[in-house]
């Protein structure tokens, strides 16, 4: 049935969707017979669509930005500013001139030659500063004598592979060195020394320990005193007039034996602990 | 009085050691008067063999120091002991070094898989006409 009302076809219209409204005049503008009553109702509708269409939100940066900033106002909390490069070189600044100042000013008024330097110094007063890689280090051990018998004894030790402390730095002056062995089958190797000065004699022996094998320190019935120092514990004995040192290492065990008395026993352990500070 | 007895005891043998022969070897010193210090013990070298080691240091340069004797005793269950061999200063020269405070040697051995072998070493020290030795067994080994 042919919608002859114009307001019957408007409303029929009305119901069609927009892309179909569009084909049906692009398709009626193609006729040779154009119905121009057809046409004018669909450009009405189309028309009246658009001016339905919600209008698009232009977005205004002023405006925004002053309504997030009474946002924030209400929040209690300030809008992050922005960082500005100068700032950050200023700190950089500031940072390269305090380092120079450690290193080159503060040194040289405290008359030392570098920082390092002046940190060690620091070590001796209250209390200790480390430089950096450089924690705890501790004085190596160096062995330094004047006794050309105890540098010989020394030598053969250091030939073992011994490179503990070991071998005293010190005896009394008079005594000179008779003797000086090493020998070393299977699996024993061993230093012994003998000094004397016609009188007395010291002796001296080092054997690097096989974990199989036991060293036999003799000595006569009298007991052991232990004896402490450098952190290693000496084994003190008789042997009828001798005095007898004997400890061990973490490879090595060894012994000094004197004739003559007992502080110069003593002095000889020490010395085998002398470093570069004492 | 026990130990009235006892202090005599001691005296007498003290007096005893002292009383020695003109001329004479003093034989079996107190040992301690010589060593200072000793290793000794049993190397295996392969299945079969092993080395008896030795090392000494005296007190003082010895006339003799070294080994008097090694004998290579060998057990089947590890408690009864039977000796196969005798090493002496006599016949192995190795096992003495002179005018020396130091020495140390061994000699091999070739014994029986399944057996337990020990070595029995006397330590020899000579010094004028004095003379120490002392008695050591080593660990046991098992071939």
């Amino acid at each position: 049935m042919k919608l002859n009302n114009v307001a019957s076809r408007r409303e029929f219209l009305k119901t069609i969707p927009t892309q179909e409204l569009d084909e049906i005049l692009q398709a009626e503008l193609r006729k040779e017979n154009i119905d121009d009553d057809l046409v004018r109702l669909i450009l009405d509708v189309l028309e009246e669509r658009e001016a339905d269409r919600p209008v698009e939100i232009s977005v205004e940066v002023a405006t925004a930005v002053e309504k997030y900033t009474t946002y924030l106002d209400g929040l209690g909390k300030e809008p992050a500013k922005p960082t500005r490069r100068w700032s950050v070189v200023l700190k950089v600044a500031s940072a390269l001139v305090v380092v120079g100042l450690l290193f080159f000013v503060v040194p040289q008024a405290a008359n030392a030659e570098n920082f390092f330097e002046m940190l060690a110094r620091w070590t001796d007063s209250i209390f200790e500063f480390f430089s950096p890689g450089d924690d705890n280090k501790q004085p190596e051990y160096v062995f330094e004598t004047d006794h050309p018998g105890l540098q010989q004894i020394y030598d053969a030790v250091v030939e073992l592979g011994v490179t503990e402390p070991v071998v005293p730095m010190w005896v009394p002056e008079e005594y000179e060195l008779l003797e000086c062995k090493t020998t070393s089958i299977s699996r024993d190797k061993s230093v012994h020394a003998v000094l004397s000065n016609e009188r007395d004699t010291i002796f001296f022996r080092v054997s690097i320990i096989d974990t199989k094998n036991g060293v036999n320190i003799y000595k006569d019935e009298l007991g052991v005193i232990t004896y402490e120092h450098n952190g290693t514990t000496h084994y003190i004995m008789q042997n009828l007039n001798r005095q007898i040192a004997t400890w061990n290492t973490e490879k090595n065990i060894c012994s000094v034996a004197v004739d003559c008395q007992e502080d110069i026993l003593f002095e000889i352990l020490k010395s085998i602990y002398t470093t570069e500070e004492d | 009085m026990k130990r009235f007895i006892k202090l005599i005891a001691l005296v007498l043998v003290i007096t005893t050691l002292l009383i020695v022969p003109a001329g004479a070897e003093n034989v079996n010193d107190k040992a301690s008067a010589y060593f200072m210090s000793s290793t000794i013990y049993l190397d295996k070298v392969s299945s079969t063999k092993f080395d008896a080691c030795f090392s000494v240091g005296a007190y003082g340069i010895m006339d003799e120091l070294g080994a008097s004797s090694i004998k290579i005793q060998r057990s089947a269950d590890g408690n009864s002991w039977t000796t196969m061999k005798t090493y002496t200063k006599e016949s192995y020269s190795q096992l003495i070094c002179e005018n020396t405070s130091s020495h140390a040697a061994y000699v091999t051995y070739t014994g029986t898989v399944g057996y337990y072998y020990r070595a029995k070493i006397t330590l020899y020290a000579k010094q004028g006409t004095g003379i120490g030795e002392v008695v050591h067994y080593t660990a046991t080994l098992r071939l």
